[in-house]
């Protein structure tokens, strides 16, 4: 189970490196429906897996200074919050509610691979607008990302982007910088309930470290586009199995 | 005829001819630093727990256990060398946020440095939550 459990997580993070999503919405999904695990073990060994990713990244995005940290930081009061709440829940929801929220949550993903790619601007940017919006959807992701085991960055991105005003690549990076100390928030929270699997969270964050490298490097050399439609099918396909799960139809 | 301001006194003189130095800017140089210690820190001991599993022979089992119990002889190399990794990984971005923490506060940035603050506060609170039953 080893391998494979190493081959799932390098794919994970390839895909997340080379469709720019957190590998959250990729792994929990093979975790749960390939390996049989229960949504929290599969949310806890996820959660590290997008700290991996996220810190890996974000010293390339620190260094560029495209994070716009003092945002991050005043949004991510919320998140964390958000976060520490969702963990605390996760384990005494059903797993057909966590399959249900699943499925719901895949819906910003989708989203995501489907949008036509933002028009660039110049990377400036005035004082971000809609605060209060903005505080309560880092909440929500931040439950979100809690519960599941996700990042939520396909949440927050389009929150930034759209409702803030923030440029996407600012956002984009912004959300990184965040998505990782949101999981860190609730990763100890299963760690210390003993749901944390050793077996599980180590090959399968090596496999993510190890993707997410590939992934950055193939990715100049790859049409995502075409990529990001395959897999909006395939996003598609697994959120209607986790709702059919849910609703106890299979 | 010179073109640069003349200084009003000798404070002024000495800071037109110091470079500025933007406190901001080295902190977050440094701040990429940890962050990739971090993830090479945690990276090196997975390896080393999965080497370890392989050429002994020890599956590597097990879920997280309270950190008190790492040296107590209870667990076997494998189970602590994999714990361990994983407490680097996941600890790096709370390093990071404290860094952020001083970062703020010497750049002149106190509301933005309580922000911070409140973050870790945040953080810290959630490390010690889940073993309260």
């Amino acid at each position: 189970m080893l391998p494979l459990l190493f081959v799932s997580g390098f794919g994970a993070g390839g895909l997340g490196a080379l469709l720019g999503i957190g590998g959250g919405v990729v792994l929990v999904p093979i975790l749960t429906l390939g390996f049989g695990l229960s949504m929290q073990t599969a949310a806890a060994v996820s959660l590290c897996s997008v700290i991996a990713t996220s810190t890996g990244a974000a010293a390339t995005y620190v260094r560029d200074g495209r994070c716009d940290v003092r945002l991050g930081m005043t949004l991510e009061l919320f998140t964390v919050a958000g976060a520490i709440l969702g963990s605390f829940a996760a384990p005494f929801l059903p797993k057909s509610a966590l399959q249900i929220l699943f499925a719901v949550a895949m819906l910003p993903a989708l989203r995501s691979m489907l949008a036509a790619p933002p028009v660039e601007s110049d990377g400036r940017h005035g004082p971000p607008q809609r605060m209060p919006l903005g505080c309560a959807a880092s909440f929500g992701a931040g439950a979100l990302s809690g519960t599941l085991g996700i990042g939520g960055g396909a949440i927050k991105v389009p929150v930034m982007t759209l409702a803030m005003g923030l440029p996407f690549k600012v956002a984009t990076a912004t959300s990184n910088f965040m998505i990782g100390v949101t999981a860190a928030a609730s990763v100890f929270v299963y760690a210390n309930r003993g749901l944390l699997d050793l077996s599980v969270a180590t090959p399968v964050v090596l496999g993510v470290l190890g993707g997410a490298t590939a992934g950055a490097w193939l990715m100049p050399r790859v049409k995502t586009r075409l990529l990001k439609r395959i897999f909006a099918v395939v996003f598609l396909c697994i959120g209607v199995e986790m709702l059919l799960r849910g609703l106890g139809v299979r | 005829m010179s073109t640069r301001p003349e200084p009003d006194s000798r404070v002024e003189a000495i800071e037109l001819q110091a470079p500025t130095r933007d406190l901001a800017a080295e902190g977050e140089a440094a701040l990429a630093l940890v962050l990739r210690g971090g993830v090479a820190v945690a990276t090196v001991m997975l390896v080393a727990a999965l080497v370890t599993s392989i050429y002994l022979g020890v599956p590597l089992v097990g879920h997280t256990f309270p950190v008190n119990e790492l040296f107590t002889g209870q667990h076997d190399a494998v189970q602590i060398l994999a714990q361990l990794g994983l407490l680097a990984l996941c600890v790096t971005p709370l390093l990071r946020v404290a860094f952020s923490v001083l970062v703020f506060g010497r750049a002149g940035e106190p509301r933005q440095a309580w922000i911070a603050a409140g973050v870790l506060c945040l953080l810290i609170l959630g490390m010690f939550l889940g073993a309260v039953e």
